[in-house]
C-alpha cells in the first residue's frame, strides 16, 4: 500500500480532433520599461531630495550637536517619509508598466518593505522636529505640539497624517492583521491617500528645505502631481479601459472540484482586449458587496474574442460568492498581468509542473507550446479529484506528443515523502536542464520543485514561477 | 449563506470611515491654515509664545529649521558680530528682555531721550532667500532714537509667522546696540539682512 510508486506516465488517446476555438485575443506588448529605467527614476528622486537637504544646510547642521542636529535629522527623515509614502503609493496601485517588468508578487513584497519604512521614518521624523523645536524654544514637547497645532499652518494636518500612517502600520502588523476583518484592514489602508495629502500641507508651509526656495518648490510640487497621476492611472485607466470596450458578464460557471469553479465570462468588452494564456486578471463583480474588492483570477484556457475562463478556488474572501454568481453579472477587468506566458520559453522544450488551482494557468499555456517544445506536465494533488482540467491536459499534451504524469495520493506515496526528488526528476525527464520549468501551486509545492530543479542544475532563467494570480 | 454571524459589510469597514472622517474633521475645524483666523493666530499666539520662548540670551527662538545658527553667515560672513555680541552683552540682553518682555507691539519708540522732529532714512533694501529687508531708522540731531522694520520676508505663512516673532525683537535690538546683534537662530537670514540694512543707515551718518 504505501510502498513507493513509480511516475507513472498516463495514457491518453485523440479521441476527436479538438473543437474549433474562436480567434485569440493579441498578445500583449512586452515590458518597455527597463530595470535601469526604474532604478534611474529612484535614484534621481532619492539623490535630488537629499540635495534639497544639503542644499539648506542639513549636513553642516548634523555636524553641530543640540538642536540644529535634531532638526536635521527631522528634516531628512520628514523629506524621505514624504518620498517613500509615494513610492508606496505607486507599487499598491499595481502599474502594468512596472508590474509586466517586475511582476505583482515582487512589487507588494517591495510595497511592504516600503510601507515599513515610511512609518519608521514618519515617527522618526515627528519624534525629532518635535523635540528640536522644543529644545530652540525652550519648552516641553506637550507644549510644543500645542503650539504647532494652533499656530502652524497646516501642521495639525501633518500630525493627523502620520498618527494615520501609525495606525495604518499597526493594522498591517501580522498579530493584530489577523485579528480584522479584510475589509477593515483594507479601508484603514486607503487612507494612506488622505494621510498623503494631509502630510503634503505642512512640507510646503513649514518644510524649510522647500519654503523659500522655488525649485525646491517646483521639484516637490512636481514629484507630487507626477506621482499622484501616476497613481490615478494605474488604478482607474484599466477600468475605464474596461468599462469603455464594453460589456463582460458572466456566461456560466462550472465546478471543476471541491471548492473550486471555473468562471466564463463573455462580451461586447472582449474586442480590442490584448492578452496571453497564463496571464491573470483582477477581476471585480459589479454586485452589492463585491465591486470594491478586485479578486487576482488566472486564465485557465486561452483567452479568444468569445470567451475568457478563469478557474478560481474557493478561499472565503468573496470567491464564495463569486462561485456562486447566477450568468448574466456584470463584470470589470483589470490587467492582464503577470510574465508567466509560454514566450518566455521561447520555443525551447518546456517541463510543467502544477498543484492544486495552480493548474489553471498552466493548462492555459499549453495551448501555446508547440510539438517542437515536447511538453512533459507533472501535475500533483493529494486526490484524484484536484488534479483540475485533467482530461483537458491529457489531450493537449496528447495533441503535442508530449507526456503527462499525475502524481496523486500522500505525498509520502512518492519518493519516499519527497515527490521532485531529483533523481526522480531526472529519470522522467532526462533533458530537464536544457527545458524551461514552468511552475505554479502552493509555497511548498514550488519550493520542492524549484529545489530539485536547481540541483539538476537547471539555470534560473529557465525557471518560471508564479505566485500571485492562482 | 454560512455567513450568518458575520458583520455587515458596512458595520467592517467603519472603523476606517470614522477614521477618515475624524481626520478630515480634526484638521478642517481646528487647523489653523484653515480655521478661518490665520493671521489671528499669527498675531495673538505667536507673540506670546516669543515672549514665554525666550531662551537665556535674551532672543527670541524660532526653530525655522533650515537655518542652522550656528552656521550663520550663508549671505555674507558674519560671524564676527555673534561672536562679539555674545562676549559683551549679557547685561544688555537682560535689560532688552525686560522691555520686551512687557509690549510685545514692536517699535523702539520707547527709547529715552526726546526725538523731536525726527527725520527718516531708509537703509539699503537687502535680497534673503525668504524675502527682503529694510531697516528704517528716526534720526534726530545726528542720533538714532529708534530703528523699525519696514519689509520683512512674509511671503508665505511661514514666514510671516517667524517675521512676527522676530520683527519686534530685531527693532529693539538695534535700537539698543546698532548693528551690533546677536543672530537669532532661527532666523538667521532675516537676522541677518537687517542687520546689513541698520548697518548702511549708520554708513550714512
Amino acid at each position: 500500500m504505501t510502498q513507493d510508486r513509480e511516475w507513472v506516465s498516463s495514457q491518453y488517446q485523440v479521441e476527436q480532433p479538438a473543437r474549433r476555438r474562436a480567434a485569440r485575443l493579441a498578445p500583449t506588448p512586452r515590458a518597455r520599461l527597463l530595470g535601469s529605467d526604474v532604478q534611474a527614476i529612484v535614484g534621481f528622486t532619492l539623490v535630488v531630495t537629499l540635495g534639497l537637504w544639503v542644499v539648506d544646510g542639513g549636513l553642516d547642521a548634523l555636524i553641530h550637536p543640540g538642536a540644529q542636529m535634531v532638526l536635521s535629522i527631522g528634516r531628512l527623515t520628514g523629506l524621505y517619509a514624504a518620498v517613500f509614502a509615494l513610492f508606496g503609493l505607486i507599487l499598491a496601485a499595481r502599474p502594468r508598466g512596472l508590474e509586466r517588468r517586475y511582476g505583482m508578487d515582487q512589487m507588494l513584497k517591495w510595497h511592504r518593505l516600503v510601507g515599513i519604512t515610511t512609518v519608521v521614518l514618519v515617527v522618526v521624523h515627528g519624534i525629532f522636529d518635535t523635540v528640536g523645536y522644543a529644545m530652540t524654544a525652550q519648552v516641553n514637547v506637550v507644549a510644543q505640539l500645542v503650539d504647532f497645532a494652533q499656530n502652524s499652518p497646516w501642521m495639525l494636518a501633518g500630525i493627523v497624517g502620520g498618527l494615520l500612517f501609525v495606525i495604518i502600520g499597526l493594522s498591517s502588523w501580522k498579530r493584530l492583521r489577523s485579528k480584522i476583518a479584510y475589509e477593515t484592514w483594507y479601508f484603514v489602508h486607503l487612507t494612506a491617500y488622505l494621510a498623503v495629502i494631509l502630510a503634503f500641507g505642512h512640507q510646503v508651509t513649514m518644510g524649510s528645505d522647500i519654503v523659500g526656495n522655488r525649485w525646491a518648490l517646483v521639484w516637490w510640487f512636481g514629484l507630487a502631481i507626477v506621482a499622484f497621476g501616476y497613481v490615478l492611472y494605474a488604478r482607474f485607466g484599466d477600468i475605464f479601459r474596461s468599462v469603455t470596450r464594453g460589456r463582460l458578464e458572466v456566461t456560466h460557471i462550472r465546478r471543476e472540484a471541491d471548492g473550486v469553479g471555473s468562471i466564463h465570462i463573455s462580451g461586447p468588452g472582449l474586442r480590442g482586449m490584448r492578452a496571453d494564456a497564463g496571464q491573470f486578471f483582477m477581476l471585480r463583480v459589479m454586485k452589492k458587496g463585491l465591486w470594491w474588492q478586485p479578486h487576482p483570477f488566472s486564465l485557465s484556457a486561452g483567452p479568444t474574442r468569445d470567451e475568457l475562463r478563469f478557474t478560481v478556488k474557493n478561499l472565503g474572501d468573496g470567491t464564495t460568492e463569486i462561485l456562486g454568481l447566477e450568468p448574466g453579472a456584470k463584470v470589470i477587468v483589470e490587467g492582464p498581468y503577470g510574465n508567466f506566458t509560454a514566450r518566455e520559453a521561447d520555443g525551447a522544450p518546456v517541463a510543467i509542473f502544477g498543484a492544486g488551482v495552480g493548474i489553471a494557468p498552466l493548462r492555459a499555456i499549453l495551448e501555446d507550446v508547440t510539438s517542437d517544445q515536447r511538453p512533459v506536465v507533472i501535475l500533483r494533488g493529494a486526490k484524484d479529484d484536484e488534479i483540475i482540467h485533467r482530461h483537458e491536459i491529457e489531450q493537449l499534451v496528447a495533441e503535442r506528443n508530449g507526456t503527462v504524469y499525475v502524481l496523486a495520493g500522500p505525498r509520502a506515496w512518492f519518493g519516499n515523502g519527497d515527490p521532485f526528488r531529483p533523481d526522480l526528476l531526472k529519470a522522467a525527464i532526462p533533458d530537464i536542464a536544457s527545458r524551461h520549468a514552468y511552475i505554479c501551486g502552493p509555497g511548498s509545492f514550488e519550493y520542492a520543485v524549484e529545489k530539485s530543479l536547481r540541483a539538476l542544475k537547471v539555470p534560473s532563467y529557465q525557471i518560471h514561477t508564479e505566485r500571485f494570480g492562482i | 449563506m454560512s455567513s450568518t454571524s458575520r458583520p455587515s459589510f458596512m458595520r467592517r469597514i467603519a472603523p476606517a470611515v470614522l477614521l477618515g472622517t475624524s481626520a478630515i474633521a480634526v484638521v478642517a475645524l481646528f487647523d489653523p491654515a484653515l480655521h478661518g483666523g490665520g493671521d489671528d493666530a499669527l498675531a495673538s499666539a505667536a507673540l506670546p509664545a516669543t515672549t514665554s520662548t525666550t531662551d537665556s540670551a535674551g532672543q527670541p527662538s524660532t526653530a525655522e529649521g533650515s537655518t542652522s545658527g550656528s552656521t550663520s553667515g550663508s549671505t555674507s560672513g558674519a560671524g564676527s558680530t555673534t561672536d562679539s555680541a555674545t562676549s559683551s552683552k549679557s547685561k544688555n540682553n537682560s535689560n532688552s528682555n525686560a522691555n520686551s518682555n512687557g509690549n510685545s507691539n514692536s517699535s523702539g519708540n520707547s527709547t529715552s531721550g526726546a526725538c523731536d522732529n525726527p527725520q527718516v532714512i531708509d537703509g539699503d533694501t537687502i535680497q534673503t532667500r525668504y524675502g527682503p529687508v529694510q531697516a528704517e531708522a528716526q534720526v534726530s540731531n545726528g542720533q538714532v532714537c529708534s530703528f523699525t522694520v519696514i519689509q520683512y520676508p512674509q511671503n508665505d505663512p511661514r514666514s510671516q509667522q517667524i517675521s512676527a516673532q522676530v520683527v519686534p525683537w530685531l527693532e529693539k535690538a538695534a535700537t539698543a546696540q546698532g548693528a551690533n546683534f546677536q543672530h537669532v537662530s532661527g532666523a538667521t537670514y532675516t537676522t541677518e539682512g537687517y542687520r546689513q540694512s541698520v548697518q548702511s543707515i549708520l554708513d550714512q551718518l
